[in-house]
């Protein structure tokens, strides 16, 4: 019985970060890398199955998906930052086109709220992709073998190789490959926001096979992934203690959405409009939520 | 009693033919299916024609390669497959019709916009001041709004929530392209010396 074990199970369990030997930078063999990256996996997965089920998943895949499309459009020559992706979501009227920026988190965002043990999830998944590569892709998820991140990275290298400027399905596929070899019911972007830009051209100009970078940059990806966890964790353990004391009708859904989705308008709570703007500064001033983009109009908050 | 007569579901196996005419009667219906649409034809239209599980890809290869030599071709753009008669021919077209109102017709400087509008979107008129240094008219905004090339995009975060513009599906098919994606990047157009 020692002191780590324990406090995993204690109730006002903090997340822990992935051990140093793992993230410290060494020697890059195969072997070690692969191992690394097996170790980060499996911490990660461990935090993910959540036993006291008080991780707000919803809220981590949501900034996740933030931060996988600001890498893919960055890979698509693109120069929208994740500011910029969260001005064309939520500022978007309906009806209105969301723009490359906007349109690349939400497909990323759908992709990571499918459920990937429920039947039809290929075809749900399908449509998020491009056609051409939904094609041929999805079938080739099922013949994938090795180890989850092996898997993940097999399905990288083929889908680019057949695909050279698809780099953003490519690395979605990668994180579903990975979601359902690990047995994660959902999809966590990780490997996108990681891989460097010139790895994934190496792999469609050249042909790389990449296992090594990878390897690489899931240690990277599960240690960003459990440190944002940490900080969400932290962040929406202070939402929920300050919960009870608003009084405002509606407060409650407002404050359920804050804690699944990355960013909002006050405009999208479900309060009447200077309701929703005075419980966000509310919620501002008490340090449970923020405001994200430093404006003094079209404010944006989030935990 | 029903009035509507049934039509009979499509036969897409052709089990009763042998491979090879199967195989072009699949190709023919594919390239018919093309050639009547004015849009992009997805992949999954096609797929319905088609035998289960058979190649849309091999299908349109071999219908490419059919096609060499002749006026017009098939291309992927946006999404889709579409036919569209070869660029050379272009002067023969237009010498011989009038393609007026088909034509895009669009001025250098509309080009410019456009482009501008294609790298930097989402993009306000603002902003587009902000980049060629003058205003660009309403009108022409108006034009390219009216060719669907551009559509409106989300409000942009300055004061009076101006409207930002966005490039459309049809902006991708008339340059030829699959997805911005496909815009020339940096080094692309220092090569073609449109950039230092």
């Amino acid at each position: 019985m020692n002191s780590a074990a324990k406090s995993i199970q204690s109730d006002n369990q903090t997340i822990d970060l992935l051990p140093r030997w793992i993230t410290l930078p060494q020697a890059e063999t195969p072997e070690t890398v692969a191992f690394l990256s097996g170790a980060a996996l499996a911490m990660l997965d461990v935090m993910l199955r959540d036993p006291g089920g008080r991780l707000p998943a919803a809220l981590l895949r949501d900034r996740l998906a933030l931060k996988a499309a600001a890498a893919c459009l960055k890979l698509e020559n693109r120069t929208e930052t994740a500011f910029d992706i969260r001005d064309a979501v939520c500022l978007a009227r309906v009806g209105d086109a969301l723009g490359p920026a906007g349109e690349m988190f939400v497909a990323w965002r759908k992709l990571a709220r499918i459920s990937l043990t429920t039947g039809g999830w290929k075809d749900r998944a399908g449509k998020v992709l491009p056609a051409a590569v939904a094609d041929v892709a999805m079938s080739r998820l099922g013949s994938l073998s090795g180890t989850p991140v092996e898997q993940a990275g097999q399905i990288l290298v083929d889908v680019l190789r057949q695909f050279p400027r698809e780099e953003a399905a490519a690395l979605m596929l990668a994180d579903v490959a990975l979601a359902r070899a690990v047995g994660w019911d959902r999809l966590v972007p990780l490997l996108a926001a990681h891989m460097e830009c010139k790895e994934v051209r190496a792999i469609s100009e050249a042909g790389d096979d990449a296992v090594q970078a990878v390897h690489q940059a899931m240690v990277a990806a599960c240690d960003g992934a459990i440190r944002l966890a940490a900080d969400v964790d932290r962040r929406v353990a202070k939402l929920r203690a300050v919960a009870p004391k608003l009084r405002a009708k509606g407060s409650d859904d407002a404050v359920e959405m804050f804690v699944s989705e990355d960013a909002m308008m006050p405009a999208a709570l479900p309060l009447a409009d200077r309701a929703a703007r005075r419980l966000c500064d509310r919620l501002v001033d008490l340090g449970a939520v923020r405001e994200l983009t430093g404006r003094s109009t079209f404010r944006l908050y989030g935990v | 009693m029903s009035v509507v007569k049934e039509i009979p579901a499509l036969d897409t196996e052709l089990g009763d033919l042998p491979p090879e005419l199967r195989w072009r009667e699949w190709m023919g219906r594919i390239e018919a299916v093309i050639f009547a649409s004015v849009s992009p034809v997805p992949r999954g239209d096609l797929a319905r024609v088609i035998g289960q599980g058979v190649s849309v890809d091999l299908l349109i290869e071999d219908i490419q390669a059919d096609l060499v030599g002749r006026p017009y071709e098939l291309v992927a753009v946006a999404g889709g497959w579409l036919m569209r008669t070869r660029v050379r021919f272009a002067d023969a077209i237009r010498a011989a019709a009038n393609v007026g109102d088909q034509v895009l017709d669009l001025n250098e400087y509309e080009v410019a916009v456009l482009a501008a509008i294609a790298y930097h979107q989402p993009l306000t008129r603002d902003g587009l001041k902000d980049i060629f240094g003058k205003d660009i008219s309403r009108e022409l905004i108006g034009r390219l709004r009216a060719q669907d090339l551009i559509a409106t995009g989300p409000r942009s975060p300055k004061a009076g929530a101006p409207y930002t513009y966005v490039t459309t599906q049809k902006f991708l098919v008339a340059f030829g392209m699959e997805s911005l994606r496909d815009l020339p990047d940096g080094e692309g157009l220092q090569d073609a010396g449109l950039a230092s």
